[in-house]
């Protein structure tokens, strides 16, 4: 998927060789997910299926899984987040992989930008996608699957769900997180858009954190226009917004990725609402780093 | 005679139990909606100063304060992060986009 990743494990009653056994559990389940859900492979199972004409198409375990985190990410988001905009990520410029590639100026980016207006969805259902019981996937003809931001998150899930309960992980894949085990809140350092420097720090117990940003894939055309690779639905072109990162935490690295991505696409007031509940940053257009506070919860101390 | 029957009708408003209860109920609701949807929109009056911080672009190090309302904590999770205060991780888990 054209990203790196970082794995941290920490037991006590574990020895570094055994850590580093489910090091290489981690590590397997990753290299499953780059071999089979990459749009940059051409061999990969995602690229032959988003070739492949029919409307009902036989589809691995893993692939499934994504189709569905896809359509729960639409539904959940309302429809912002959209990982079907293949043809539109294309035409943007955004064919092949830009790993490696140093991104644009963001300032310079930012000034020549229209108007910043939040993203809207498109017609609902348009292309909806489903797994049925037999693990064939169904969509309407020509829908094709990016696995984006969402194979980070569902990679980063699957692989914290092979871990033993008393180890403690922090599990960064291309920048979503999945943490949990036992101890401590998990620190993480939020990386500033604009310097890659930390630019907040949070808190957080167990569950995902993660960041979409415009900044990393932004690329000028052969117009001079600039691009990156998050799609105004509505339109399927680059949605400029008011931000240019959002750091959100959810139950998961993959409800993570879907609340950060549809919180940058709402714009600023928007996005306070999306993040209400479990709280994370919002890096602005004009430099500005807000840090959003989760709903506090109470404690009832029981009856004596 | 008009002015006789004028004087026998009853006045048009007059205050009752169930106007009171009704207005009183309606207020709440009123009330309680305004401040639902405060909450919504991120700005909850009880979190004012706690829970939403504003900073500058400035890159340094936000470490909430134990005392703090902790960021995005999972309360299905168990355990309580406020006591005590955070030793901060040299080389934390970093979060960015990619």
């Amino acid at each position: 998927m054209g990203t790196e990743a970082r794995v941290r494990l920490e037991c006590d009653a574990l020895s570094p060789a055994e850590l580093d056994g489910y090091a290489a559990v981690v590590r397997a389940v990753l290299d499953d997910v780059e071999r089979a859900l990459s749009r940059f492979r051409p061999g990969s199972e995602l690229c032959a299926v988003n070739r492949d004409p029919r409307a009902v198409v036989p589809v691995s375990p893993l692939l499934g899984e994504l189709a569905r985190a896809a359509e729960w990410a639409r539904s959940r988001s309302g429809g912002l987040v959209d990982a079907t905009l293949v043809g539109e990520l294309e035409a943007a410029g955004y064919a092949t992989s830009r790993a490696g590639f140093r991104p644009a100026p963001l300032d310079e980016a930012l000034r020549a930008a229209p108007p910043r207006r939040p993203a809207r969805c498109r017609k609902p259902a348009a292309r909806a996608l489903r797994v049925d019981a037999s693990g064939r996937l169904h969509r309407a003809p020509g829908v094709r699957l990016d696995s984006g931001g969402l194979g980070k998150g569902l990679a980063a899930d699957l692989a914290a769900s092979l871990l033993p309960p008393d180890v403690r992980f922090a599990i960064d894949c291309g920048g979503d997180l999945a943490v949990g085990g036992p101890g401590g809140p998990w620190q993480v350092a939020v990386a500033s858009a604009r310097t890659g420097a930390e630019a907040a720090r949070l808190q957080v117990r167990a569950g995902g954190v993660a960041t979409s940003g415009i900044h990393a894939r932004l690329w000028r055309r052969a117009d001079g226009a600039f691009a990156h690779h998050v799609l105004d639905p509505s339109t399927g072109r680059p949605a400029w917004t008011g931000l240019v990162a959002v750091t959100a935490v959810g139950a998961s690295a993959l409800e993570a990725e879907v609340l950060a991505k549809s919180a940058l696409l709402s714009g600023p007031e928007r996005a306070r609402a999306v993040l209400f509940r479990r709280g994370g940053v919002l890096q602005h257009d004009d430099g500005r780093v807000e840090v959003l506070g989760g709903m506090p919860f109470v404690r009832l101390r029981a009856a004596a | 005679m008009a002015t006789l029957a004028a004087m026998t009708e009853p006045p048009r408003w007059e205050p009752t139990w169930r106007r009171l209860a009704a207005g009183t109920g309606a207020l709440f609701l009123i009330i309680l909606a305004f401040l639902a949807g405060r909450v919504r929109a991120g700005a909850d009056p009880g979190l004012r100063n706690a829970a939403t911080v504003q900073r500058t672009a400035a890159p340094t190090v936000v470490t909430p304060p134990a005392s703090a309302v902790p960021y995005g904590e999972d309360p299905s999770f168990g355990g309580d992060a406020r006591g005590g205060a955070v030793v901060p991780d040299p080389d934390p888990p970093v979060t960015r986009a990619s």
